[in-house]
């Protein structure tokens, strides 16, 4: 490995091709044992919210998205697991372009480039330099090694020389970066644990990229970096003096709302439409507002007001825009009469709401584009909320035992749903998603409430897990009293937060102590968080097989060389 | 051009990684410079083309196969829309995946089998790369694009993979396609003039810092990583090679003519009417940008797995009819399910005629193309791997004999994607993992 | 009364939950009504809706013109050429150039003194083109003067004879203005179709003790504070909800009676604001209210009274030259057939009739409406109010 590891040394070296300067001299004392343990790809969210975190707001995107991939119920996991297609880098590279010429043209470059070049048709290191190095350190989420830096300046220098405009140089080499592995995959770096050899753990930079996209769904922020630079993040006082900054932050609603809007699957959202003969109502801006109805709601009770998770499946209130009034039939106005304006709505007891279960960002997404589902709403309400896996089924199904949709005796989809629960073959596992989906009967494919289904009325009682229920609302209430649903989250949000499955190990540790942290916060999601975010697991790493040290090239970078 | 010379350390490094056992050293098949085709400008011929069409939930056992083996002189009803073009054709009626005993996950097992020759058990993940993306690495290093994938119902899925599960995701607007091949990138093969633009160079000086930085991370990944910092990189060479083909006078086609951009495109959704309206854009389009060279594999999806296709006014989706829908039984089919399946087999018959009429000299597109039409069940309404449909179209320049129908009585569906690979000249004499492994290609159709 | 008041918690003021009217589901009442008449009655029952179309009732038929359809354009375009003194090539090569300089032929085509002049704001300024006009028995609408006369029809809905709908009569031969219902013709689809974004929606209400029984009822139709929002087909969503603009020049309140699920109302003046891309305002007198209260939810009817045909034609002359060069309708003709048509309201001195008969299809799909303080306050029918 040596001999290799000679070779990529020499490589980097010749590839800096700067002329001399303080590449040898900088050379920090390598930290033995390092290792890159994981590359995540940074979601087309995450893409758009650091674009404008680094470089305001104004700036346009433009371009399309490979589609993020979900893995174990989340797209943060998937993300371990994707890299970049042929189609997917072009699309990269156009979007890169287009962003940095954007930055660097009349309109930003006053806010966006910290100097000002001595001509505008010329190179200037010292300058590009100064844009680059901190432009880079946003983007690489650390510090530009020498080397790295003095290969952007080289490119923006060549660019700058060959087309006489130094922005143009600043364009590109900033193109480069926004299409390089370092900027697109989040790169876990980690080295020994200190207190225990059969770990590892993360390094002072990929900490606080863990921490700032779960708790901001961005990459850190400039305070952050600085901490992590400091060292401060390798000490508890340290780390918790960051982690309620970012806590008290406005920024953690968009953290939150990121990680539900994954864990809820609301990138189905996308694909999703309603026949429209049969559902005219049902159009784009209706799913956009679904979304957005669940997502207030879960904002407003965890954050706005502190509470327990747990009331996600009982509460009754929400928040509507006129076009969800339409769908729910509820009357609604907004102030001014604004049919995009969003009001706090309190459903009565009446309309039969059971908290997100009921809103139509989950009745709506879990159903056919013709007519609801019980069977999906079931296996839905498991496998997102519960954690549940429910099997497949099995390859050699007898589907002729379920054939008798047009028969006019069956009017409801419990009627039509019998076989599944009287074969034995079926009655398995539709069992487990059956009773919980027809629970929520009464909402149609859009999420409107209805009492009856092609005139008989609709029968919404039934079981789970051997707890009796009558309607929809008496469902949220077992669902909330169900020691799964805590258990779902916490093994979430910690799954999202390392982007991958927990081990057994980690399960054990997940189940003492943060699900009684969450339990003893009152199911509160800030107590979750920062007790996952303040613990020395979340940053601790199993040892994976790797084939090489890092080089000392990359090294520097890593371990915290000079600004 | 021998391929054989061009398999470098990763490629047969990718093959023992997959899993799957790939052979190497084949002698190559040759009859590429038989001269038969149209040839270009400066005496070569045009090259040939891969193309895959899929679509989801399988035909009507017994109403699609033809009745005769051997030659191709009779159809199934629900082939019938392709008559005028069964001398171009070759079915292939009674392969299946053979489970052996492993559960299959519905539209899910025949996929992943019938593309990348493994039955993967439940849950596992499998990691293969799929026969066009083989084809494409061997055929396609060379051109704009490596491959254009599209589908026709809105969704972003395709059956094209790459080795470690990574998915060449679809393009679902044939507007979208078109500026993305005919667009400000485009270099018309047939222009009088030609000049190369310095900011291309001033890219491929970029493209080149980034790779660079990659050769620092390539020391010290686990495997699985390395596996997509490799995919990376192939993509970003693929972006390389754009670039390089912009600074170079492209060889004139004849047959290239740069399309108007397409009008009466609907919003991609997987209701009928849009997926045939689409459906036609996006093969106009793919005929257009395969003229004119951008590229030589094409992978057209029709529909998923699970087909979502609709008919509006009706509740439920085409997979939801496959399971539902009682035989009806004067018919002896389920009449929904047939239903939809006409306008699947409509679709192809657009298909086949818009390559076919795209004249090529004295020749069609189709006559250098070899479309492998498949499916990922028998009969949907139980899941079946057993008898499902698969069709080759086009004779691949000389390459393909055309008009047969091979019939077997079970044997493994991967022959089927080894044969086509063979005929792609691809270096392969065996495909396909454990009980799909096989040898036999079906060379009743190779020439 | 609990859930209820958490339900009108929108509604600020407190005197205005006792006017908060919600619709009940037919298939299930969940939500609880809240009642309020007009009038101070005790418990009132009530359906709210929200126009979805308002044109000229058609009843097209097979030989309801027996002299013919009104001309197409090119026909017309002809017959303006042959009396503007062209020779017959040259109207061929016009013909053969349309559009051409057909708007401007057409647009100024009217003499006065010899000087051309716009026939739209002159339409007596061409001759009277004499345009062919409905003879049919057929057709919506009210008898309004009590009177059967040889030129009523027959209502094709109630069965009612003596009915007066002379708009129709003046109208029906025009292609672009004849169907079958429950189509719609042409070009009033297009004239309700381009404001619909913009023009504050139409809203109808119906209130009794038990619309689900036969009984009195009161009818109110509103103007709303915004427009209608539409799905992908065009039509507006149902189950919206709409505030009233209490503005005075659009607002209706009327009495009738429900039987058998029809409602019929007493006589009324009914004045509504419009759009000018369609009809800028209405003002209908002696007007009636047939309204058919659908089992799923819609509404459909008729509303019949007379217009003053000055009113009428100057909306078509606004359209001027498009109304002729691309919709064939012969403006100056339809001046000369509504002043000759006209059957009510004579001029004192001149003897003409001022108002001519009409009937309009009406169709409605459910909606909330929310009465503001306004409304709520003045509590007083318009018709006793001035305008």
């Amino acid at each position: 490995m040596a001999k290799k590891f000679g070779i990529v040394l020499a490589f980097a070296l010749t590839a800096a091709g700067v002329a001399g300067s303080a590449l040898a001299s900088t050379d920090v004392p390598s930290v033995p044992g390092a290792r890159l343990v994981g590359m995540r790809r940074i979601t087309q969210d995450q893409y758009r919210q650091i674009i404008a975190d680094v470089f305001g707001k104004t700036i346009k995107l433009g371009g399309r998205f490979e589609p993020d991939q979900r893995d174990a119920g989340l797209l943060a996991v998937g993300a371990s697991q994707v890299s970049v297609t042929a189609s997917g880098f072009e699309q990269y590279d156009d979007m890169a372009r287009a962003i940095a010429a954007q930055v660097v043209d009349e309109q930003h470059r006053s806010v966006t480039v910290p100097c000002i070049p001595r001509s505008v048709q010329a190179t200037d290191d010292a300058c590009a330099g100064k844009f680059l190095g901190s432009v880079g350190r946003m983007l690489y989420r650390r510090p530009l090694s020498q080397r790295e830096l003095a290969a952007e300046v080289k490119i923006a220098s060549d660019v700058a020389d060959r087309l006489h405009d130094f922005y143009a140089g600043l364009s590109m080499a900033l193109t480069g970066m926004l299409e390089s592995a370092q900027f697109l995959f989040r790169q876990e770096v980690a080295t020994a644990d200190a207190g225990d050899p059969s770990h590892l753990a993360l390094d002072s930079y990929s900490k606080a990229t863990r921490l700032s996209f779960l708790l901001w769904n961005s990459g850190p922020d400039p305070l952050l970096l600085d901490a992590a630079e400091h060292g401060e993040l390798d000490t508890t006082a340290g780390l918790s003096k960051q982690v309620d900054r970012m806590l008290a932050s406005p920024r953690l609603v968009s953290g939150v709302r990121a990680f539900f809007a994954d864990m809820l699957g609301f990138t189905a959202f996308e694909g999703l439409a309603k026949d429209p003969v049969l559902y005219p109502k049902f159009s784009a801006r209706v799913a956009a507002d679904a979304q957005e109805q669940t997502l207030r709601t879960i904002v407003d009770l965890l954050l706005r007001q502190n509470g327990d998770y747990r009331d996600l499946f009982t509460t009754q209130t929400t928040f509507l825009t006129p076009l969800l009034g339409a769908i729910y039939k509820i009357p609604l106005t907004t102030p001014d009469d604004l049919p995009d304006g969003w009001v706090r709505y309190e459903f009565p007891q009446a309309a039969g709401q059971a908290g997100i279960i009921t809103q139509a960002s989950f009745v709506a997404l879990h159903s056919q584009p013709g007519r609801s589902s019980p069977t999906v709403r079931g296996k839905a309400l498991r496998e997102v909320l519960l954690c549940q896996k429910v099997p497949d089924p099995p390859g050699n199904v007898n589907f002729a035992l379920v054939q008798d949709t047009s028969n006019p005796a069956f009017k409801t989809a419990r009627q039509r749903l019998t076989a599944h629960r009287s074969e034995a073959t079926c009655a398995g596992c539709h069992k487990i998603m059956d009773p919980i989906g027809l629970a929520l009967e009464n909402f149609d494919t859009t999420g409107a409430f209805r009492s009856l289904e092609n005139g008989m009325p609709i029968d919404v009682s039934g079981e789970i897990d051997g707890l009796k229920f009558a309607n929809a609302q008496e469902l949220g209430k077992a669902i909330r009293d169900n020691p799964a649903a805590t258990a779902c989250i916490v093994n979430r949000m910690y799954s999202y937060g390392i982007g991958r499955s927990a081990t057994k190990e980690e399960s054990s540790w997940i189940h003492t102590n943060l699900s009684k942290d969450f339990a003893s916060g009152g199911y509160g999601i800030k107590v979750l968080l920062r007790a996952m975010a303040t613990s020395d697991q979340f940053y601790r790493v199993t040892k994976p097989e790797i084939r090489a040290e890092i080089p000392t090239s990359l090294r520097v970078a890593f371990e915290g060389e000079h600004k | 051009m021998n391929v054989a010379a061009q398999l470098g350390r990763r490629r047969v490094l990718r093959g023992m990684l997959g899993g799957a056992a790939v052979t190497v050293g084949l002698p190559f098949l040759d009859c590429f410079l038989d001269g038969s085709g149209t040839a270009r400008a400066d005496g070569a011929p045009l090259p040939t083309i891969f193309a895959t069409w899929f679509f989801g939930c399988g035909l009507n056992p017994g109403r699609w196969e033809p009745k005769t083996a051997g030659k191709l002189v009779d159809l199934g009803p629900e082939l019938e829309p392709i008559r005028p073009y069964m001398s171009k054709v070759n079915v292939f009626s009674g392969f299946k995946v053979p489970l052996d005993g492993k559960p299959a996950q519905p539209h899910i097992t025949g996929r992943i089998a019938v593309q990348t020759g493994i039955v993967a058990a439940a849950g596992q993940k499998t990691a293969l790369p799929s026969v066009d993306t083989i084809i494409a690495d061997s055929i396609g290093t060379k051109t704009r694009f490596r491959s254009l994938e599209v589908s026709c119902i809105g969704s972003r899925l395709s059956e094209s993979v790459r080795v470690g599960n990574i998915m060449n995701p679809s393009e679902i607007s044939p507007a979208a396609l078109y500026t993305r091949i005919f667009g400000a990138d485009f270099r018309d093969p047939n222009a009088a003039e030609f000049t190369p633009d310095p900011r291309v160079m001033a890219r491929q000086s970029v493209l080149s810092g980034v790779k660079d930085q990659l050769a620092d991370l390539q020391g010290m990944i686990g495997a699985a990583d390395k596996v997509r910092l490799d995919e990376y990189l192939t993509s970003l060479r693929q972006l390389e090679q754009q670039l390089d083909l912009e600074l170079q006078k492209p060889e004139p086609l004849k047959a290239c003519s740069v399309p108007q951009k397409p009008a009466g495109e609907l919003p991609p959704n997987a209701e009928v009417t849009t997926m045939q309206t689409n459906h036609k854009l996006f093969v106009q389009l793919i005929a257009s940008a395969l003229a004119c060279g951008q590229t030589r594999v094409a992978n057209i999806a029709l529909t998923e797995g699970l087909s979502t296709l609709r008919r509006s006014g009706n509740a439920v989706i085409h997979h939801t009819h496959t399971h539902e829908e009682p035989v009806d039984p004067k018919l002896g089919y389920q009449p929904n399910v047939t239903w939809f399946i006409g306008t699947i087999m409509g679709a192809m018959a657009d298909m086949i005629a818009t390559f076919d009429g795209f004249r090529e000299g004295d020749r069609t597109l189709l006559d250098r193309m070899l479309v492998w039409v498949t499916s990922e069940t028998g009969y949907a309404k139980v899941h079946s791997t057993d008898n499902i449909p698969t069709l080759t179209i086009g004779g691949a320049n000389g390459r393909v004999k055309t008009g047969h129908h091979i019939q077997t009585a079970g044997d493994p569906i991967t022959r089927v994607g080894l044969t086509v690979q063979q005929a792609m000249g691809v270096p392969v004499n065996s495909w396909g993992s454990d009980n799909l492994a096989t040898s036999r290609t079906v060379t009743e159709i190779l020439a | 009364m609990g859930n209820t008041s958490k339900l009108v918690r929108l509604i600020t003021n407190i005197d205005l939950r006792r006017r908060l009217l919600l619709r009940s589901c037919l298939s299930g009442a969940v939500f609880v009504s809240l009642f309020s008449a007009p009038f101070g009655h005790a418990a009132a029952d009530t359906r709210s809706y929200v126009f979805s179309w308002f044109y000229m009732a058609t009843y097209s038929q097979d030989g309801d013109c027996p002299d013919g359809l009104n001309d197409s354009i090119e026909q017309h375009f002809r017959k303006v050429l042959a009396q503007l003194g062209k020779s017959q090539p040259e109207i061929e090569a016009l013909v053969k150039a349309i559009p051409g300089s057909m708007y401007v032929t057409l647009g100024d085509r009217g003499r006065i003194d010899g000087k051309p002049v716009s026939p739209y704001l002159y339409p007596t300024s061409v001759p009277d083109p004499q345009i062919k006009t409905l003879k049919g028995k057929v057709g919506y609408g009210f008898d309004l003067d009590g009177k059967d006369g040889p030129d009523d029809f027959v209502d094709p809905d109630s069965g009612a004879h003596g009915v007066d709908n002379q708009l129709y009569r003046v109208m029906g031969c025009f292609v672009p203005q004849r169907a079958f219902p429950p189509d719609r013709p042409g070009y009033p689809t297009a004239a309700w179709d381009m404001p619909r974004d913009a023009m504050p929606a139409w809203l109808l209400e119906v209130t009794g003790d038990d619309l689900s029984k036969d009984g009195d009822v009161t009818v109110g139709i509103y103007q709303a504070t915004a427009p209608v929002m539409r799905s992908t087909d065009g039509a507006p969503i149902p189950d919206t909800t709409f505030r009233v603009s209490g503005d005075r020049r659009s607002y209706n309140v009327v009495h009738g009676q429900l039987r058998n699920g029809v409602v019929t109302t007493e006589k009324f003046t009914f004045n509504m604001l419009g759009d000018v891309f369609y009809e800028p305002e209405f003002h209908i007198t002696d007007a009636r209210v047939r309204l058919a209260l659908k089992p799923d939810g819609t509404a459909r009817g008729i509303l019949g009274g007379y217009e003053d045909w000055r009113r009428i034609y100057s909306s078509y002359a606004s359209g001027g030259v498009f109304n002729e060069a691309v919709v064939s309708l012969d403006v100056p003709g339809i001046y000369y057939a509504l002043k000759r048509m006209a059957d009510a309201y004579p001029d004192s001195k001149t003897g003409e009739n001022a108002a001519i008969s009409a009937a309009y299809t009406i169709e409605a799909v459910p909606a909330f409406i929310v009465h503001d303080e306004k409304t709520a306050a003045a509590g007083v029918p318009t018709q006793n109010l001035p305008r």
